[in-house]
């Protein structure tokens, strides 16, 4: 391949400055700038995504309670305790027929948040191998 | 220089972040160079380069070590300041096709006569600023940094082939852009 001595004068005419004297400072501040941003973001998706497992996890919860207590009509804790002697009559709303696939609904959800956190700890395991 | 720049990435790697000054410290200057070259104003380009080392940095992990660190980075200045002038500025000048295949390869040969002309030089370098930005990438690693065909494949992604192709398409575009901008004046 030919070089051409016209082109690589003509792209030496090209107004060339100097990068100004405190380049690698700006860009020093702009990553931890960066850096600061993907931890705060990185902290704010772990919260919520625990916040959703929480939240899934009670609605599975007060889901098998609720059903619990439509068949026995009071709830008993299992086990050998002083509190499998205590009954504990607890009255919950009844909820209507209609609403009943609310409760898949958020077992979905429970479901969904489970899934993400999963994928979550998959990824940084994968980007934790890849950094070594 | 590999062995101690791998060393460097490492330990970026495991946490000691300000040790990419040096990197940044090594690198800046000549990442510059190319990019004014591409970008053409020195302000966005500094906007660019500065660009180039963040996504740099966010990428580190993924550098495999199969080509050189500078290769690796000169591969995301090139991508960062096309798709900036991409962004920024208008499409450059469309240009005769039907010129540029019936153009004999001897007649765009007589730009090297051009060198003795300033005027004429200026008007090449009035043309070269008025290319594809991949155009002037190409233009800038082949002809000014006097890098290889096999170079100038690694940083653009392209075959060298295609590389080669590129350039002979350049030259001729180059000498139909300043030849017609001479018979309009």
């Amino acid at each position: 391949m030919k070089r051409s001595e016209a082109i690589r004068r003509a792209v030496g005419q090209l107004p060339v400055s100097e990068p100004p004297a405190d380049l690698t400072a700006r860009i020093m501040v702009r990553l931890q700038r960066a850096e600061r941003r993907r931890r705060r973001i990185e902290a704010l998706l772990a919260g919520t995504c625990t916040a959703a497992c929480v939240a899934g996890l009670a609605a599975v919860a007060r889901w098998a309670f609720a059903r619990g207590a439509e068949a026995a009509g009071t709830f008993t804790p299992p086990g050998e305790s002083v509190w499998n002697r205590l009954r504990i009559d607890i009255s919950l709303p009844a909820f209507p027929a209609e609403d009943a696939a609310l409760w898949k609904v958020w077992a979905l959800l429970a479901a969904a948040g489970l899934i993400l956190l999963a994928a979550d700890l998959l990824i940084r395991r994968r980007i934790a191998s890849l950094r070594k | 220089m590999q062995t101690e720049e791998q060393e460097l990435i490492r330990r970026i790697l495991h946490g000691e972040t300000d040790l990419f000054a040096q990197l940044a410290d090594r690198y800046g200057r000549m990442i510059f160079a190319l990019v004014v070259r591409i970008v053409g104003r020195r302000e966005e380009a500094e906007e660019v380069t500065q660009d180039v080392f963040l996504k740099a940095f966010r990428q580190l992990g993924n550098f495999a070590g199969r080509s050189s660190f500078q290769t690796w980075l000169y591969r995301i200045a090139c991508n960062t300041a096309v798709s900036h002038v991409r962004r920024t500025q208008p499409r450059s000048m469309e240009i005769d096709e039907r010129r540029l295949a019936v153009l004999p390869d001897e007649e765009a040969d007589r730009l090297e006569e051009w060198t003795e002309r300033q005027e004429r030089l200026d008007a090449l370098t009035r043309a070269i600023g008025r290319l594809d930005p991949e155009e002037r990438v190409l233009v800038t690693l082949f002809y000014y940094e006097e890098r290889s065909v096999a170079e100038c494949a690694a940083i653009t992604a392209l075959s060298e082939s295609n590389v080669k192709v590129r350039l002979h398409r350049i030259r001729k575009k180059l000498y139909v852009m300043v030849t017609a901008q001479r018979d309009e004046t």
